[in-house]
């Protein structure tokens, strides 16, 4: 069941991954992302890694992707004008960086962990505060708001002195 | 979560709720009656300082303190203890006279608006945090509080090129400060597996190094970067170069607040970080032939520069940085000594007598005009003493007093400061602070001289319009004020002291 999930979400990534950089429109390769993220957020679930899953979706998925929808469509770049400069030259460089890197991974990718390494891992993960999991969300709840729950709270602090900022350095003369 | 160790923090949570309160109200009341918002803040920075004058007070640092444990609340994010105290009051103090300094802006709206005011108090309630934070996160939060409320203060006239390109270098150089300091915490986290700026201070660091899972190294090298980054707060050379552009920049009463406030405030992390984390023999030799360098050569530099400056306002940045120097000679002391409460007490009143003055001078150049804008060069200065008697009478003490002239406030505070030095055998740099300090004369009578012996300029007659200005009697009601306490406090120290 995993495994077809991780098939599903691979396929996805790579796809929207080939979509993101072909498409002529810079509008739609961003929203190309989207699905990208979806996929990402998926493996790291299959990872265990659910702290990161949620930050992906909600940092990548929400934030920055929005925020390269603005600039996009703040600096108005219409397609044309964008394929002048995309030459021949480019696409290969960028082919040639991409085999690259898929190389190295494939060379490394099985010689990362070994047997002991992971007996490591799972003991350091068991003496965790609270048992919570290494890299779960609960591992990352307890310090914020047991140890660290001031600082965090101050943080809002910090906010407010932002929006405070914001309307003050934007704001009509009244 | 314990409500009587949360209740200790109430000062600050005054001051935070008066920011709160000035921001909602200003979206209520009209135009004409936002007189009453700098006068909201003042009132909220006055309670605020009733209440950190009658909070008990620990030992002066609580980590260097055998019952310091009961200063330690939160879980140790905070220390509630005397020199933390101490700079509650010079950052209320500077809250609430900017705040009165700046309520006579009245015609220029971006400067009465709530969100001016309500992040005036913002900075004072990062300041006042940052000076009890005893946790490394807590403190990196707080000073971003303070330092991000400072650099949108900078910018706030943004209609002045000079204001926006202060706030952009003020952003850029600060942002540059912090990351020197987050990676020294960064480093020391490393190095020892804690943010609690006590956890080395009981051991020392060579046999910590075998014992446990301490990094020697990790640590000294976050030791290194922290300091860098606590001298770029501070503005101590040779990390001073953004001070004069940034005062000069900034408007008048958000200048009177960084001179004074973000300088005590970090004055109070400079301290916390060398008597109470870094406490230990081993880091000290290291660190104290270090602060005598930086100075030395802050006082070098900041009374030279000063010198050739041709505006008031440029001319006290540089004598900030001057007076930065001064006030690190109070720090050379080693931490176990017996004599170290005396240091930081003089080094509280030192910021005390500093803050009256700074804000009463800096109160003069905002209160008055010329040619339409505030008054600045020497040569506005020029013949003043005629038309506003009182007010150069008060400027002269202000300047004759950061000089350091008996009988007056700055007067008895260097002498504490210089004769610790001594004490402690640091024979050459307190000398080179005399030395300086007698050449700052040059620079602090010029104004004096332009006032009373040269003849009136055209330009010093619009100084009328300010002085008619609706709301200017609070900030001359303010300059008479420090004027008369910055003597006071020269003749009677022991009021305070």
């Amino acid at each position: 069941m995993s495994d077809l999930a991780f098939i599903v979400a691979a396929v996805v990534c790579v796809l929207s991954a080939g979509l993101i950089v072909s498409r002529k429109n810079p509008v739609y390769s961003v929203v190309f992302m989207l699905p990208f993220f979806l996929g990402m957020t998926t493996i790291f679930v299959l990872l265990n890694a659910t702290f990161l899953a949620s930050i992906q979706m909600i940092v990548y998925g929400g934030a920055i992707l929005v925020v390269f929808l603005f600039v996009i469509m703040l600096i108005n770049l219409r397609p044309e004008e964008l394929r002048e400069d995309f030459s021949m030259l480019s696409w290969f460089i960028s082919a040639l960086a991409a085999g690259l890197l898929a190389a190295t991974m494939a060379l490394f990718a099985n010689r990362g962990t070994t047997n002991d390494m992971e007996v490591k891992f799972a003991s350091a993960i068991a003496t965790r505060e609270h048992g919570a999991i290494f890299g779960s969300i609960e591992s990352i709840a307890y310090p914020l708001f047991e140890k660290q729950m001031i600082p965090f709270e101050l943080a809002s602090v910090l906010i407010v002195v932002a929006t405070l900022g914001a309307v003050l350095l934007s704001k009509k003369r009244v | 979560m314990n409500w009587s160790e949360l209740s200790q923090l109430l000062p600050v949570g005054v001051v935070l709720l008066t920011a709160l309160v000035v921001v909602a109200i200003d979206l209520f009341v009209k135009p004409n009656d936002r007189f009453v918002l700098p006068w909201i803040g003042v009132a909220g920075c006055g309670i605020a300082l009733a209440m950190a004058l009658k909070t008990n007070t620990a030992p002066w640092f609580a980590g260097s303190h055998e019952d310091g444990a009961k200063a330690l609340i939160l879980g140790g994010a905070f220390s509630i203890d005397g020199f933390g105290l101490g700079i509650w009051v010079v950052a209320c103090l500077a809250g609430a006279l900017s705040l009165i300094s700046s309520a006579h802006h009245e015609e220029e709206s971006t400067l009465s608006a709530g969100e001016f005011i309500g992040l005036i108090l913002l900075a004072v309630t990062g300041m006042m945090l940052l000076a009890v934070s005893h946790d490394f996160l807590t403190l990196l939060i707080s000073l971003e509080i303070m330092s991000i409320s400072t650099y949108i203060l900078t910018g706030s006239n943004r209609h002045e090129s000079r204001s926006n390109e202060a706030a952009l270098k003020y952003l850029v150089l600060g942002a540059f400060g912090t990351a020197f300091l987050l990676m020294g915490i960064a480093f020391f986290y490393g190095g020892t597996g804690s943010l609690d700026m006590s956890e080395i201070v009981s051991g020392q660091i060579g046999k910590m190094g075998q014992a446990s899972q301490v990094n020697p190294t990790f640590v000294l090298l976050g030791m290194g970067l922290i300091f860098v980054g606590a001298l770029f707060k501070i503005g101590a050379a040779p990390f001073h170069f953004w001070i004069p552009d940034v005062y000069q920049g900034a408007p008048v009463s958000v200048t009177g607040l960084m001179a004074v406030g973000v300088k005590a405030a970090g004055f109070a992390v400079v301290g916390r970080l060398f008597f109470e984390t870094f406490a230990s023999s081993e880091f000290s030799s290291l660190w104290l032939p270090a602060i005598e360098v930086a100075a030395v050569a802050t006082m070098i530099v900041g009374n030279i520069l000063a010198m050739t400056q041709s505006s008031v306002k440029r001319m006290l940045a540089y004598s900030g940085i001057a007076h930065t120097g001064y006030l690190m000679l109070g720090l050379l002391i080693a931490p176990n000594s017996k004599d170290v409460a005396e240091h930081l007490h003089s080094i509280n009143f030192y910021l005390l007598v500093y803050g009256v003055m700074t804000l009463g001078a800096f109160g003069v150049l905002g209160l008055l005009r010329a040619n339409g804008r505030p008054i600045e060069s020497m040569d506005d200065f020029a013949g003043l003493a005629k038309e506003h008697t009182g007010i150069a009478l008060c400027m002269a003490i202000f300047m004759l007093s950061l000089a350091g002239m008996p009988p007056l406030g700055g007067s008895f505070s260097k002498f504490m400061i210089f004769k610790g030095a001594i004490k402690e055998g640091h024979v050459l740099a307190a000398v080179i602070g005399i030395l300086t300090s007698v050449a700052s004369l040059y620079y602090y009578l010029r104004v004096v001289v332009k006032m009373f012996m040269s003849p009136a300029n055209d330009a010093v007659k619009g100084g009328d319009e300010a002085t008619q200005c609706q709301y200017a009697w609070a900030t001359n009601l303010l300059i008479y004020a420090t004027g008369i306490v910055t003597l006071i406090l020269g003749m009677m120290p022991g009021l305070v002291f």
